[in-house]
Protein backbone atom coordinates (compact mmCIF):
# COMPACT_ATOMS: atom_id res chain seq x y z
CA UNK A 1 0.00 0.00 0.00
CA UNK A 2 1.13 3.45 -1.41
CA UNK A 3 0.26 6.79 0.55
CA UNK A 4 -1.23 7.91 -3.06
CA UNK A 5 -3.37 4.97 -3.40
CA UNK A 6 -4.49 5.27 0.09
CA UNK A 7 -5.10 8.58 -0.48
CA UNK A 8 -7.30 7.32 -3.57
CA UNK A 9 -9.27 5.42 -1.22
CA UNK A 10 -10.01 7.93 1.28
CA UNK A 11 -11.37 10.21 -1.81
CA UNK A 12 -13.47 6.93 -3.54
CA UNK A 13 -14.87 5.76 -0.20
CA UNK A 14 -14.42 8.47 2.43
CA UNK A 15 -12.74 8.25 5.99
CA UNK A 16 -14.28 5.48 7.79
CA UNK A 17 -12.18 2.56 6.41
CA UNK A 18 -15.09 -0.15 8.08
CA UNK A 19 -16.89 0.73 4.97
CA UNK A 20 -14.18 0.52 2.75
CA UNK A 21 -14.62 -2.78 0.15
CA UNK A 22 -13.82 -6.04 2.13
CA UNK A 23 -10.52 -6.91 0.51
CA UNK A 24 -8.74 -3.19 1.31
CA UNK A 25 -9.67 -3.03 4.40
CA UNK A 26 -7.74 -4.88 6.97
CA UNK A 27 -4.44 -3.90 4.92
CA UNK A 28 -5.74 -0.03 4.88
CA UNK A 29 -6.60 -0.32 8.41
CA UNK A 30 -2.95 -1.09 9.55
CA UNK A 31 -1.44 0.94 6.70
CA UNK A 32 -3.76 3.78 8.43
CA UNK A 33 -1.85 3.56 12.01
CA UNK A 34 1.70 2.79 10.77
CA UNK A 35 1.86 6.28 8.26
CA UNK A 36 1.68 9.25 9.96
CA UNK A 37 0.26 11.38 6.60
CA UNK A 38 -2.06 8.76 6.44
CA UNK A 39 -3.86 9.57 9.62
CA UNK A 40 -3.19 13.20 8.65
CA UNK A 41 -5.32 12.72 5.86
CA UNK A 42 -8.04 10.36 7.56
CA UNK A 43 -8.23 13.38 10.14
CA UNK A 44 -8.43 15.94 7.16
CA UNK A 45 -11.05 13.67 5.56
CA UNK A 46 -12.86 13.66 9.02
CA UNK A 47 -12.44 17.95 9.56
CA UNK A 48 -13.89 18.06 5.78
CA UNK A 49 -16.97 15.61 6.54
CA UNK A 50 -17.68 17.42 9.72
CA UNK A 51 -17.46 20.57 7.81
CA UNK A 52 -20.17 19.56 5.31
CA UNK A 53 -22.05 18.45 7.73
CA UNK A 54 -22.45 22.17 9.29
CA UNK A 55 -24.61 22.96 6.27
CA UNK A 56 -27.84 23.78 6.49
CA UNK A 57 -30.68 23.24 4.13
CA UNK A 58 -34.04 25.86 5.18
CA UNK A 59 -37.25 24.68 5.34
CA UNK A 60 -39.86 24.34 2.55
CA UNK A 61 -42.74 24.91 4.61
CA UNK A 62 -45.20 25.06 1.40
CA UNK A 63 -43.60 22.72 -0.74
CA UNK A 64 -45.35 19.51 0.27
CA UNK A 65 -48.50 20.53 -0.16
CA UNK A 66 -48.16 22.37 -3.23
CA UNK A 67 -46.39 19.16 -4.63
CA UNK A 68 -49.32 17.15 -3.18
CA UNK A 69 -51.85 19.09 -4.65
CA UNK A 70 -50.17 20.22 -7.86
CA UNK A 71 -52.38 19.79 -11.00
CA UNK A 72 -51.98 15.70 -11.97
CA UNK A 73 -52.04 15.37 -16.24
CA UNK A 74 -52.55 12.51 -18.44
CA UNK A 75 -49.89 9.47 -17.71
CA UNK A 76 -48.36 8.49 -20.47
CA UNK A 77 -49.09 4.68 -21.59
CA UNK A 78 -47.84 2.63 -24.00
CA UNK A 79 -49.10 2.01 -27.42
CA UNK A 80 -50.60 -1.20 -26.24
CA UNK A 81 -52.26 0.45 -22.98
CA UNK A 82 -53.98 3.25 -24.88
CA UNK A 83 -55.47 0.42 -27.51
CA UNK A 84 -56.39 -2.13 -24.78
CA UNK A 85 -57.90 0.99 -22.94
CA UNK A 86 -59.75 2.10 -25.95
CA UNK A 87 -61.15 -1.54 -26.60
CA UNK A 88 -61.91 -2.51 -23.23
CA UNK A 89 -63.17 1.04 -21.64
CA UNK A 90 -63.21 1.78 -18.34
CA UNK A 91 -66.72 2.72 -18.10
CA UNK A 92 -69.15 -0.44 -19.23
CA UNK A 93 -71.55 0.51 -21.81
CA UNK A 94 -73.39 -1.53 -24.17
CA UNK A 95 -73.03 1.27 -26.54
CA UNK A 96 -69.13 0.41 -27.08
CA UNK A 97 -69.37 -2.96 -27.94
CA UNK A 98 -69.00 -2.40 -31.31
CA UNK A 99 -65.29 -1.88 -30.88
CA UNK A 100 -64.57 -5.62 -29.65
CA UNK A 101 -66.76 -6.67 -32.47
CA UNK A 102 -64.90 -4.74 -35.07
CA UNK A 103 -61.70 -5.68 -33.94
CA UNK A 104 -62.88 -9.36 -34.32
CA UNK A 105 -64.49 -8.75 -37.91
CA UNK A 106 -60.40 -7.57 -38.60
CA UNK A 107 -59.35 -11.08 -39.15
CA UNK A 108 -62.45 -11.76 -41.76
CA UNK A 109 -61.97 -8.21 -43.49
CA UNK A 110 -58.39 -8.55 -44.13
CA UNK A 111 -59.23 -12.32 -45.00
CA UNK A 112 -61.57 -11.37 -48.15
CA UNK A 113 -59.33 -8.20 -48.91
CA UNK A 114 -56.38 -10.91 -49.42
CA UNK A 115 -58.45 -13.19 -50.91
CA UNK A 116 -59.53 -10.77 -53.61
CA UNK A 117 -56.32 -9.93 -54.26
CA UNK A 118 -54.28 -13.00 -54.86
CA UNK A 119 -54.85 -16.64 -56.03
CA UNK A 120 -52.11 -18.73 -53.93
CA UNK A 121 -51.42 -20.53 -56.96
CA UNK A 122 -55.10 -22.02 -56.91
CA UNK A 123 -56.48 -22.34 -60.83
CA UNK A 124 -59.77 -23.01 -62.23
CA UNK A 125 -60.05 -25.88 -63.58
CA UNK A 126 -62.60 -24.92 -66.61
CA UNK A 127 -61.13 -22.16 -68.56
CA UNK A 128 -64.65 -20.03 -69.14
CA UNK A 129 -63.75 -18.59 -72.44
CA UNK A 130 -62.51 -21.91 -74.09
CA UNK A 131 -66.02 -23.47 -72.82
CA UNK A 132 -67.61 -20.78 -75.03
CA UNK A 133 -65.72 -21.10 -78.30
CA UNK A 134 -66.22 -24.99 -77.77
CA UNK A 135 -69.55 -24.18 -77.35
CA UNK A 136 -70.33 -21.74 -80.31
CA UNK A 137 -68.17 -24.04 -83.14
CA UNK A 138 -70.54 -26.88 -82.48
CA UNK A 139 -73.16 -24.74 -82.78
CA UNK A 140 -72.05 -23.78 -85.87
CA UNK A 141 -71.69 -27.11 -87.25
CA UNK A 142 -75.45 -27.86 -86.75
CA UNK A 143 -77.41 -28.19 -90.17
CA UNK A 144 -80.30 -26.21 -89.35
CA UNK A 145 -81.77 -27.13 -92.99
CA UNK A 146 -83.31 -30.58 -91.90
CA UNK A 147 -85.35 -29.75 -89.45
CA UNK A 148 -87.92 -32.09 -89.80
CA UNK A 149 -90.67 -30.20 -88.02
CA UNK B 1 -46.52 -1.31 0.14
CA UNK B 2 -43.06 -1.66 -1.66
CA UNK B 3 -42.05 0.77 -4.22
CA UNK B 4 -43.00 -2.00 -7.16
CA UNK B 5 -46.78 -2.20 -5.61
CA UNK B 6 -46.65 1.88 -5.12
CA UNK B 7 -45.67 2.14 -9.02
CA UNK B 8 -48.32 -0.50 -10.27
CA UNK B 9 -50.67 1.65 -8.58
CA UNK B 10 -49.24 5.25 -9.74
CA UNK B 11 -49.46 3.75 -13.47
CA UNK B 12 -53.18 3.04 -12.87
CA UNK B 13 -53.40 6.74 -12.00
CA UNK B 14 -54.25 6.16 -8.43
CA UNK B 15 -52.75 9.34 -6.64
CA UNK B 16 -52.88 8.28 -2.87
CA UNK B 17 -50.23 5.87 -3.70
CA UNK B 18 -48.46 9.19 -5.80
CA UNK B 19 -49.06 10.94 -2.42
CA UNK B 20 -47.68 8.29 -0.50
CA UNK B 21 -43.93 8.40 -2.65
CA UNK B 22 -44.02 12.16 -2.47
CA UNK B 23 -43.98 12.07 1.43
CA UNK B 24 -41.32 9.28 1.14
CA UNK B 25 -38.85 11.02 -0.94
CA UNK B 26 -39.76 15.06 -0.98
CA UNK B 27 -36.78 15.87 1.59
CA UNK B 28 -34.01 14.07 -0.13
CA UNK B 29 -35.05 15.19 -3.53
CA UNK B 30 -35.43 19.17 -1.79
CA UNK B 31 -32.00 18.89 -0.62
CA UNK B 32 -30.61 17.47 -3.83
CA UNK B 33 -31.81 19.94 -6.15
CA UNK B 34 -31.79 23.19 -3.34
CA UNK B 35 -27.34 21.48 -3.08
CA UNK B 36 -27.40 21.88 -6.43
CA UNK B 37 -29.35 25.25 -7.21
CA UNK B 38 -28.57 27.04 -4.22
CA UNK B 39 -32.00 28.90 -3.88
CA UNK B 40 -34.90 28.10 -2.86
CA UNK B 41 -37.36 29.21 -5.66
CA UNK B 42 -36.19 27.21 -8.43
CA UNK B 43 -35.82 24.13 -5.56
CA UNK B 44 -39.09 24.42 -5.50
CA UNK B 45 -39.77 24.40 -8.79
CA UNK B 46 -37.37 21.07 -9.85
CA UNK B 47 -38.76 19.51 -7.09
CA UNK B 48 -42.57 20.09 -8.38
CA UNK B 49 -41.08 18.69 -11.75
CA UNK B 50 -39.72 16.28 -10.99
CA UNK B 51 -42.74 14.60 -8.99
CA UNK B 52 -44.90 15.40 -11.87
CA UNK B 53 -42.32 13.47 -14.39
CA UNK B 54 -42.79 10.54 -11.80
CA UNK B 55 -46.44 10.76 -12.34
CA UNK B 56 -46.51 10.97 -16.03
CA UNK B 57 -43.49 8.61 -16.72
CA UNK B 58 -44.36 6.07 -14.17
CA UNK B 59 -44.69 3.09 -16.77
CA UNK B 60 -40.93 3.62 -17.60
CA UNK B 61 -39.74 3.15 -14.27
CA UNK B 62 -37.73 -0.43 -14.17
CA UNK B 63 -37.47 -1.95 -10.99
CA UNK B 64 -34.73 -3.82 -12.27
CA UNK B 65 -32.76 -1.10 -13.09
CA UNK B 66 -32.34 1.26 -10.50
CA UNK B 67 -34.09 1.85 -6.94
CA UNK B 68 -37.04 4.44 -7.09
CA UNK B 69 -35.18 6.47 -4.92
CA UNK B 70 -32.47 6.39 -7.45
CA UNK B 71 -34.88 6.94 -10.31
CA UNK B 72 -35.98 9.96 -9.05
CA UNK B 73 -32.79 11.45 -8.47
CA UNK B 74 -31.53 10.70 -11.56
CA UNK B 75 -34.83 12.62 -12.73
CA UNK B 76 -33.55 15.46 -10.49
CA UNK B 77 -30.08 15.84 -11.33
CA UNK B 78 -31.11 15.79 -14.98
CA UNK B 79 -33.64 18.64 -14.57
CA UNK B 80 -30.74 20.59 -12.22
CA UNK B 81 -28.11 20.44 -15.05
CA UNK B 82 -30.74 21.25 -17.77
CA UNK B 83 -32.07 24.39 -15.37
CA UNK B 84 -28.31 25.53 -14.70
CA UNK B 85 -27.40 25.40 -18.32
CA UNK B 86 -30.91 27.04 -19.50
CA UNK B 87 -30.41 29.84 -17.01
CA UNK B 88 -26.51 30.39 -16.96
CA UNK B 89 -26.92 30.34 -13.40
CA UNK B 90 -24.61 29.22 -10.49
CA UNK B 91 -25.24 28.63 -7.21
CA UNK B 92 -25.92 31.70 -5.13
CA UNK B 93 -24.60 33.07 -1.77
CA UNK B 94 -27.97 32.39 -0.01
CA UNK B 95 -27.52 28.41 -0.14
CA UNK B 96 -24.62 27.95 2.13
CA UNK B 97 -23.89 31.06 4.22
CA UNK B 98 -26.11 29.65 7.17
CA UNK B 99 -24.25 27.55 9.26
CA UNK B 100 -25.18 24.99 12.35
CA UNK B 101 -24.64 26.77 15.64
CA UNK B 102 -24.99 23.53 17.26
CA UNK B 103 -22.02 21.78 15.87
CA UNK B 104 -21.45 18.54 18.07
CA UNK B 105 -17.89 17.53 18.97
CA UNK B 106 -16.84 14.03 17.02
CA UNK B 107 -13.52 13.65 19.39
CA UNK B 108 -11.27 14.97 16.34
CA UNK B 109 -9.91 18.64 16.04
CA UNK B 110 -12.82 20.38 15.58
CA UNK B 111 -11.72 23.97 17.31
CA UNK B 112 -11.46 24.96 13.62
CA UNK B 113 -14.30 24.06 12.11
CA UNK B 114 -16.30 25.49 14.29
CA UNK B 115 -14.96 28.96 13.25
CA UNK B 116 -18.08 30.27 10.95
CA UNK B 117 -15.85 32.24 8.75
CA UNK B 118 -14.02 29.00 7.99
CA UNK B 119 -16.84 27.50 6.98
CA UNK B 120 -17.79 30.37 4.51
CA UNK B 121 -14.88 29.89 2.50
CA UNK B 122 -15.25 26.61 2.47
CA UNK B 123 -18.50 26.50 1.38
CA UNK B 124 -17.77 29.23 -1.86
CA UNK B 125 -15.33 26.53 -2.68
CA UNK B 126 -18.30 23.93 -2.94
CA UNK B 127 -20.30 27.17 -4.64
CA UNK B 128 -17.32 27.29 -7.12
CA UNK B 129 -16.85 23.29 -7.93
CA UNK B 130 -17.58 22.67 -11.72
CA UNK B 131 -21.24 21.03 -11.71
CA UNK B 132 -20.27 17.14 -11.80
CA UNK B 133 -18.00 17.56 -9.17
CA UNK B 134 -20.44 19.12 -6.73
CA UNK B 135 -23.12 16.60 -7.82
CA UNK B 136 -20.77 13.33 -7.04
CA UNK B 137 -20.00 15.49 -3.43
CA UNK B 138 -23.56 15.62 -2.91
CA UNK B 139 -24.91 12.50 -3.95
CA UNK B 140 -22.15 10.45 -2.00
CA UNK B 141 -21.84 12.57 0.78
CA UNK B 142 -25.74 13.96 1.68
CA UNK B 143 -27.62 11.30 0.25
CA UNK B 144 -25.99 8.34 1.02
CA UNK B 145 -25.95 6.83 -2.80
CA UNK B 146 -22.93 4.66 -2.81
CA UNK B 147 -20.58 5.20 -5.70
CA UNK B 148 -22.47 2.86 -8.27
CA UNK B 149 -25.76 4.92 -7.61
CA UNK B 150 -24.23 7.66 -8.36
CA UNK B 151 -22.72 6.80 -11.04
CA UNK B 152 -26.01 6.37 -12.76
CA UNK B 153 -27.51 9.10 -11.28
CA UNK B 154 -25.32 11.24 -12.95
CA UNK B 155 -25.31 8.66 -16.07
CA UNK B 156 -21.48 8.62 -16.21
CA UNK B 157 -18.97 5.70 -15.43
CA UNK B 158 -18.21 4.77 -11.93
CA UNK B 159 -14.15 6.03 -12.49
CA UNK B 160 -15.66 9.26 -14.53
CA UNK B 161 -17.22 9.42 -10.74
CA UNK B 162 -14.85 8.44 -8.45
CA UNK B 163 -12.31 10.69 -10.46
CA UNK B 164 -14.52 13.76 -9.75
CA UNK B 165 -15.04 13.08 -6.13
CA UNK B 166 -11.67 12.89 -5.73
CA UNK B 167 -11.10 15.97 -7.38
CA UNK B 168 -13.84 17.77 -5.19
CA UNK B 169 -12.41 16.45 -1.95
CA UNK B 170 -9.19 17.12 -2.70
CA UNK B 171 -9.80 21.09 -3.61
CA UNK B 172 -11.81 21.41 -0.39
CA UNK B 173 -9.24 19.64 1.39
CA UNK B 174 -6.59 22.18 0.28
CA UNK B 175 -8.90 25.17 0.53
CA UNK B 176 -9.43 24.21 4.30
CA UNK B 177 -5.51 23.84 4.65
CA UNK B 178 -4.53 27.08 3.02
CA UNK B 179 -7.22 28.62 5.61
CA UNK B 180 -5.78 26.69 8.62
CA UNK B 181 -2.57 27.65 7.26
CA UNK B 182 -3.42 31.65 7.06
CA UNK B 183 -5.21 31.25 10.39
CA UNK B 184 -2.00 30.36 12.25
CA UNK B 185 -0.39 33.55 10.15
CA UNK B 186 -2.81 35.36 11.62
CA UNK B 187 -2.09 34.16 15.49
CA UNK B 188 1.18 34.55 14.80
CA UNK B 189 1.39 38.20 13.55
Amino acid sequence: MTFDKFSDLVDFYGADISVWPNGLREECSTFAIDSTAAKNLLNQEHQLNEALKSQQIPEFSDLLTKVLYQELPQQQQSFLDQFLGWLIPQQNSHLLWWRPALVGCLPLLFGIIVGNFYSFSIRAEVNELDYWEDELTLLSLNDYTENSY
Amino acid sequence: MTDEELMLAVCDGDQSAYQVIVHQHLKSISHYAFRMLGNQKDTEDITQETFLRLWINAAKWQSEKAKLSTWLHRITHNLCIDYLKKHRRVVTQESFDETKDDHKSNGYDNEEITDKSNIKKLNEQIRNLPENQRSALMLCHYQNFSNKEAAHIMNISIKALESALARSKRTLRQAMAITDASKIEDTKD
